[in-house]
């Protein structure tokens, strides 16, 4: 494998394992639930579109729900591995041109998501704010620019340190350790339909349920008990 | 030319570790880093391979400043981590091409070199498997045979004797003990002193983030007497 080719390989193993995957997402039972779901939305969605009462209240909702979807799908990918740090030591340059590289896809497929949703909001954004394609086709590539923007902010974000100063060198922990992140959440989903190698679930203290952890009956016959419930609550993964 | 450390101060986020460290590896030696546990080792190392950004001061290798030269400056650099991280889907003859294409190393000249390493180690037969697959000291090992057919003018080596057996480690001292005489420097941490102080030149030892002494190795249980206790 040439390093100039980082990304390619990276990006084709990774998708290799998404297909994978995907194949139980997908899986008959789901599919046939997926139609049923999707028509009942879509005669709920056309209902509203046709019912609904244009007021603030609802332009406030929709503007609300629009600046949701920026939200949403932000997070880039950038395809760096924890063995990265040490085996790619010696050419950076390669690591960032990977990333780079990384970072366009990424812009990209977040716009192109952005873009989805936003011409799924056309309907309410038409009886609701404008009758005018025009606006619409400007309000959906603001949007869209505004989404690649703000992945754009992202990886600026994780590639820098706090106290970057004039220095040159990017962030290889925060990169990886973002990277980790992504990754965690994306498989996490194809955890719900079959297990997934390598997810180890994140634990987070809560210190809201300390007291709860804290004054948990512990009973001699079951040791194990405040143990269960203290893994239910710091844990993020529920097998 | 050698690995300058002038001065640095850093540590992660608002975090400061490093308060003022200065010392200098210079080429064909061993300087062993050492000192308590959360003393600072780590962070030095991770500042000098440039995963931590200095606060203040200076890091050069070669004449080559860390911060604004850093694909220059990490092109000379082999790294062997405390805790192993392996590729899970490379086999060990993979992780080893692909040392070889980051290290930009004639693949012929560098197979040659990493036969011999792989017999060294006991890992000749192991090529087609799956270093994730390894003992903690098999993959150290693995460690070890990629940095060691890189070219590297210094090597920075955390704690490697931690899950080495007898033969490797002493296998290990007598590869550093043959590139030393060929002018490479090493910048090594660990906490067990005996094994390495007749192989270092020079030491330098961390507390609370600062440097309290540094000088030849011999001069070590004269300078450092609170870490020689039940030494030897």
């Amino acid at each position: 494998m040439k390093l100039t080719h980082l990304f390619k390989y990276r990006f084709n193993n990774r998708w290799q394992i998404y297909f994978k995957y995907l194949r139980y997402v997908f899986n008959d039972h789901a599919v046939l639930a997926l139609f049923f779901l999707l028509g009942a939305a879509g005669l709920a969605y056309q209902s509203l579109w046709q019912t609904a009462v244009i007021n603030l209240w609802t332009q406030t909702i929709l503007i609300f729900i629009i600046l949701l979807t920026l939200i949403i799908f932000k997070e880039p990918a950038n395809f760096t591995k924890p063995a990265d740090a040490t085996a790619l030591l010696g050419d950076e340059k390669s690591f960032r041109h990977m990333v780079k590289q990384a970072t366009y896809y990424s812009m990209l497929i977040n716009g192109v998501v952005e873009g989805g949703l936003i011409l799924i909001l056309w309907p309410m954004l038409f009886r609701l704010f404008t009758h005018s394609i025009l606006i619409l086709i400007y309000l959906t590539f603001l949007l869209i620019f505004l989404k690649i923007l703000l992945t754009y902010g992202i990886v600026r974000r994780n590639i820098r340190f706090e106290n970057q100063n004039n220095s040159r060198l990017i962030n290889w922990r925060r990169l990886i350790s973002a990277e980790e992140n992504h990754q965690f959440v994306v498989l996490s989903f194809y955890n719900l339909f079959i297990d997934v190698p390598g997810i180890t679930p994140k634990v987070k203290r809560q210190k809201w349920a300390n007291l709860l952890i804290k004054y948990w009956p512990e009973k001699k016959e079951l040791p194990l008990t405040k143990l269960f419930v203290t893994a239910f609550i710091r844990s993020y993964g529920y097998d | 030319m050698s690995l300058k450390v002038n001065n640095l101060s850093g540590g992660y986020g608002q975090l400061t570790v490093l308060r003022d460290i200065s010392f200098t590896v210079p080429n064909g030696t061993l300087t062993a880093l050492v000192g308590l546990n959360g003393s600072g080792k780590s962070t030095t190392i991770n500042h000098i391979i440039g995963l931590l950004n200095p606060k203040q001061g200076t890091i050069t290798l070669n004449d080559c400043l860390l911060t604004q030269q850093p694909i220059a400056y990490k092109a000379q650099i082999a790294y062997i981590p405390e805790q192993p991280v392996v590729y899970e889907e490379l086999t060990l003859k993979e992780h080893l091409s692909l040392t070889m294409a980051t290290y930009h190393l004639d693949e012929k000249i560098a197979w040659e070199q990493a036969d011999k390493l792989l017999k060294i180690f006991r890992l000749e037969d192991k090529l087609n498997w799956f270093p994730t697959h390894f003992s903690k000291g098999m993959r150290q090992k693995v460690m070890i045979v990629m940095a060691f057919i890189t070219d590297a003018k210094l090597f920075i080596i955390d704690e490697p004797f931690l899950g080495l057996d007898v033969i490797a480690v002493n296998d290990l001292l007598t590869l550093i003990d043959e590139r030393k005489k060929q002018g490479v420097a090493f910048l090594l941490t660990t906490h067990v002193l005996h094994t390495i102080e007749k192989h270092a030149d020079q030491f330098v030892y961390l507390k609370d983030g600062q440097v309290a002494a540094q000088g030849k190795m011999v001069d070590f249980t004269s300078l450092v007497p609170e870490l020689t206790v039940g030494e030897g």
